[in-house]
């Protein structure tokens, strides 16, 4: 995802003089050549997030359109405050571009214990005004979203897989910016909506509820702000019950809370089934298939669970 | 009588402080006169960090870890977001007794511009696992915070307000719960927390002489949230609307939303927040108020709609 | 402007600082007066490029408040230069009005929102940056408060700005010796406070910053130096200059006189009054 990224901004930096690339010492294959060729523009600002955020902030002001790299928990969490007042109040006032792009959402970085763990950044990027939140599922998405950056000002965080998924939008008339997500499969029982790394998950529990003859479709949201909520509680007036899938926290302000206010907020009453992490640090030592098992997102258990709650209703 | 929310804390911090010698308190160089009298009362405990929160938090934790029991004090709109990271990582990843007193919740420092303003601090600190969250309302709960956090013995967060406000609670009030009904109504469930449960109250005195039942509830502890309790307070009324001046996603809105979407009931969920967008020029409560809609009328004239939409129904 | 004249613009802008935050019941008043006289220098003495009927002229050079708590002098010299109008001052702090106790960038002359410390000289080396990548001439003045070094993002703004060779940024550090709530050596000590800017690698310069002479004298040859590093002036000021029972005292920092105290700093402030211009 990030490679595929840095490749298409890599091809911009052609034509497009504006586009500044600075880094707090993160760094990627695609990002070599990048530094080679545009010396000029490319900063590695070391191990200092704060500034990071804080120079990209001064140099979007002069016009340069800025995209701030760093590992995602360090880039969202150590300089949240600089983020916070330098980029999302001041972007309602003057005209930045600044694009923050974060690798390693989720547990990406899973081995690393929970510093490096980043289950809380769809909530404390999407509290924040001014923001445009971009959670990617596959390459193809990333790459596109590059051009969105350069055609739309503002400031965005982007949270990207820090390891190489399959390929979702072969057929890239799938997807759409606008409305911020889309319907991947369609059913009529159960809609499972879910962002990033987890539409892969959604996949494979939409196929083995298939299996068992509950018909399942599957949102992957990709904008988590904003998005077209009006459409989206269309789709949701089709089921009879949604499951949420985020490789984030639960009831922490992620994609499960923001899929219960737009219910809510337009009478949607239907069963929920939250799938995520729950609310304690994740220490135990593994691959992600491991910490899913450990903490009850296993493909059997999320299938027992909707289950359990399809049962309820 | 009315007491300043940061008396009736440092109050009790120099309570704590008189039993036992490893209770500490540090600030980033914020001045209050509560912490003035502790200051003298305790030399060399009530120690001066300096204008850096990072370090500040850092430090609480290491002395946490040597067997202190440690406050930290400053302005909430810095306090949670300069230090976050170490916040997480040093304090609450290790589970430790430190408590941090933020003042300023909400628009309390309207005027001073969105650098002081403490309205997305409750969506962000509840995405950490092993935080406890208060948000009184008046200065006896402000009081019995600190010694609920203190019993606690994890991380805790205690919001202030700087505006003087009455008290609401006498002093054998029981806070264990985390909330308290403070309004006895069953049409509609008015959930408040902070300064605005003072004007639910008001408002469901005037919407009583109506022959609208509101029942007010102060939300004091927003984590954790005992959802049994909570859930038993409104299962029996028509709608719930929830005020809080607070960005709109992560706040109390959402945690009522995550709290009634698992019981799939069919109920009318509203809210009144702040808006999303930081609010520029000298913010003063009573303009945001105007326009955000958080005034004594707008909270009447949307309980009389969702009652009469109820009503219908 | 002839250095007497310049005295006495600090003399007045002063008493409209002090005047200003009176009508509002509030304002941080003694961190203003600390670097009214450096203001004064750089905004009439012929230090900034800059242009009141268009704050974003491109080719300006850049002046960024880090201590956003000081901005009722940028308030003053900015409504009295032209930016915006006069009458503003008089809605500091008003419901929705412009001027705020921190401040932003709706205010014409005003590039960022400051008012949480430790981020104005991060983005001032942004500013730099671009000015060199672009080979503009134009310069960045910040100025930054002592107590405001104790921040941790200063020194990674520091290191930056010595690295990138920035030296067309200048930074001024109003060195009133106090922060918030007591003197900083008290606290956390910066001293000693030039060799550690020189070891982050900037040249270092200390001055009177009350002495409007010397600060132009050393502000009006910044952009003719030679040297390839970031410019700091240590200037050595005093909280509160200017009303003598504010000046450095660590009750004085967001504290507004009461009842006697303001007849006496009015009557103090108002002296240039009396005074031959010449």
């Amino acid at each position: 995802m990030r490679d595929a990224f840095i490749e298409a901004l890599f091809s911009r930096m052609e034509t497009n003089e504006n586009i500044f690339f600075i880094s707090a010492d993160f760094g990627a294959p695609a990002l070599d050549k990048l530094r080679d060729k545009y010396a000029d523009r490319f900063v590695n600002v070391g191990i200092a997030e704060q500034n990071l955020i804080n120079v990209a902030t001064g140099l979007a002001l002069e016009g340069f359109i800025v995209y701030a790299y760093a590992i995602a928990p360090f880039l969202s969490m150590r300089a949240y405050e600089q983020i916070r007042t330098s980029i999302s109040i001041l972007a309602q006032i003057r005209d930045i571009n600044i694009n923050l792009i974060g690798v390693g959402a989720g547990l990406s970085y899973d081995v690393t214990g929970p510093t490096h763990h980043c289950l809380e950044d769809s909530c404390i990027m999407a509290v924040l005004p001014n923001f445009t939140i971009f959670s990617p599922s596959d390459a193809i998405l990333s790459e596109k979203f590059v051009d969105y950056t350069l055609r739309k000002s503002g400031p965005k965080y982007i949270r990207m897989d820090g390891k190489a998924q399959p390929e979702i939008y072969a057929d890239e008339k799938q997807i759409s910016f606008e409305d911020g997500f889309t319907e991947l499969r369609k059913g009529s029982e159960v809609c499972i909506v879910s962002t990033g790394y987890m539409t892969h998950e959604a996949l494979k529990v939409a196929d083995a509820l298939s299996q068992d003859n509950i018909s399942t479709g599957v949102v992957d949201v990709y904008f988590l702000k904003p998005f077209n909520e009006q459409l989206l509680v269309k789709i949701f007036r089709e089921y009879r019950h949604i499951v949420t899938m985020e490789e984030a926290f639960l009831n922490k302000g992620g994609l499960d809370t923001i899929v219960e206010h737009a219910c809510f907020s337009n009478r949607v009453y239907i069963g929920m089934t939250k799938l995520g992490f729950g609310d304690k640090y994740v220490f135990d030592v593994g691959n992600r298939e491991h910490l899913y098992r450990t903490n009850g997102l296993d493909l059997g258990n999320m299938i027992k669970k909707i289950k359990t709650d399809l049962n309820r209703n | 009588m009315i007491i300043d929310f940061r008396d009736a804390v440092f109050n009790a911090v120099g309570e704590i402080m008189s039993k036992g010698k490893d209770v500490l308190v540090l600030y980033n160089d914020m001045g209050a006169m509560g912490l003035d009298k502790i200051k003298n009362e305790f030399p060399g405990r009530v120690i001066n960090a300096g204008i850096a929160e990072q370090n500040m938090a850092s430090v609480a934790a290491g002395l946490a870890m040597t067997g202190k029991r440690v406050f930290i004090y400053g302005i909430i709109a810095h306090i949670f977001s300069r230090g976050f990271e170490q916040i997480r990582n040093d304090v609450c990843c290790a589970n430790l007794p430190v408590t941090i007193l933020g003042v300023g919740s909400g628009l309390s420092y309207g005027t001073d511009g969105p650098t002081h303003h403490g309205v997305q601090d409750i969506a962000v600190m509840r995405t950490l696992p092993n935080m406890t969250i208060y948000n009184p309302a008046d200065s006896v709960s402000a009081y019995a915070s600190v010694k609920l956090a203190d019993e606690h013995r994890g991380p805790g967060y205690i919001r202030m307000d700087k505006e003087q406000l009455p008290a609401l609670y006498g002093p054998d009030a029981d806070f264990h719960a985390g909330f308290n009904i403070l309004h006895e109504g069953s049409d509609i469930a008015l959930l408040a927390t902070g300064v605005l449960v003072h004007r639910s109250i008001e408002a469901a005195r005037q919407l009583a002489d109506e022959g609208i039942s509101v029942r007010v509830m102060d939300i004091f502890r927003l984590k954790p949230i005992d959802s049994n309790a909570l859930y038993k307070g409104i299962e029996d009324v028509n709608a719930v609307l929830t005020v809080e001046e607070n960005s709109p996603v992560g706040g109390l809105s959402s945690i009522i939303a995550e709290l009634i979407a698992v019981h799939d009931r069919k109920i009318t969920l509203a809210s009144v927040t702040l808006n999303d967008e930081a609010m520029m020029s000298a913010a003063s409560r009573k303009w945001a108020e105007a326009r955000c809609g958080l005034t004594m009328e707008n909270i009447i004239a949307r309980i009389r709609n969702i009652a009469e939409a109820t009503a219908t129904s | 402007m002839r250095i007497n004249n310049l005295i006495r613009k600090s003399a007045e802008i002063r008493l409209r600082v002090l005047e200003t935050a009176l009508r509002a019941g509030k304002g941080h008043v003694p961190p203003a007066f600390s670097w009214v006289d450096i203001g004064v220098s750089l905004f009439y003495g012929g230090i900034l490029q800059i242009k009141p009927s268009e704050p974003r002229w491109p080719e300006r050079d850049r002046f960024i408040l880090s201590k956003g708590h000081g901005c009722l002098t940028l308030y003053a010299i900015l409504s009295d230069l032209g930016f915006f109008p006069k009458n503003e001052l008089e809605n500091f702090c008003g419901h929705g009005c412009l001027l705020a106790g921190h401040p932003d960038p709706n205010i014409p002359g005003v590039e960022i929102v400051s008012g949480s410390l430790g981020h104005g000289l991060g983005i001032s080396a942004g500013m730099a940056l671009s000015a060199k990548i672009d080979g503009k001439d134009w310069f960045v003045y910040t100025l930054l408060g002592d107590g405001e070094c104790q921040e941790g993002s200063v020194w990674e703004a520091a290191m930056f700005a010595s690295h990138h060779k920035l030296n067309n940024l200048v930074a001024i550090v109003d060195r009133n010796r106090l922060g918030a709530t007591d003197f900083t050596e008290n606290s956390l000590s910066l001293e000693p406070f030039s060799r550690r800017w020189q070891a982050f690698g900037w040249e270092v310069v200390n001055k009177n910053g009350h002495d409007i002479e010397q600060l132009i004298d050393v502000l009006s040859k910044a952009k003719q130096r030679t040297s390839a590093q970031p410019l700091l002036i240590i200037a050595d000021t005093t909280k509160g200059k200017g009303v003598s029972f504010m000046e450095g005292s660590p009750l004085w920092h967001h504290r507004m006189p009461k009842s006697e105290e303001i007849q006496a700093a009015l009557k103090e402030l108002s002296q240039f009054k009396s005074q031959e211009t010449n």
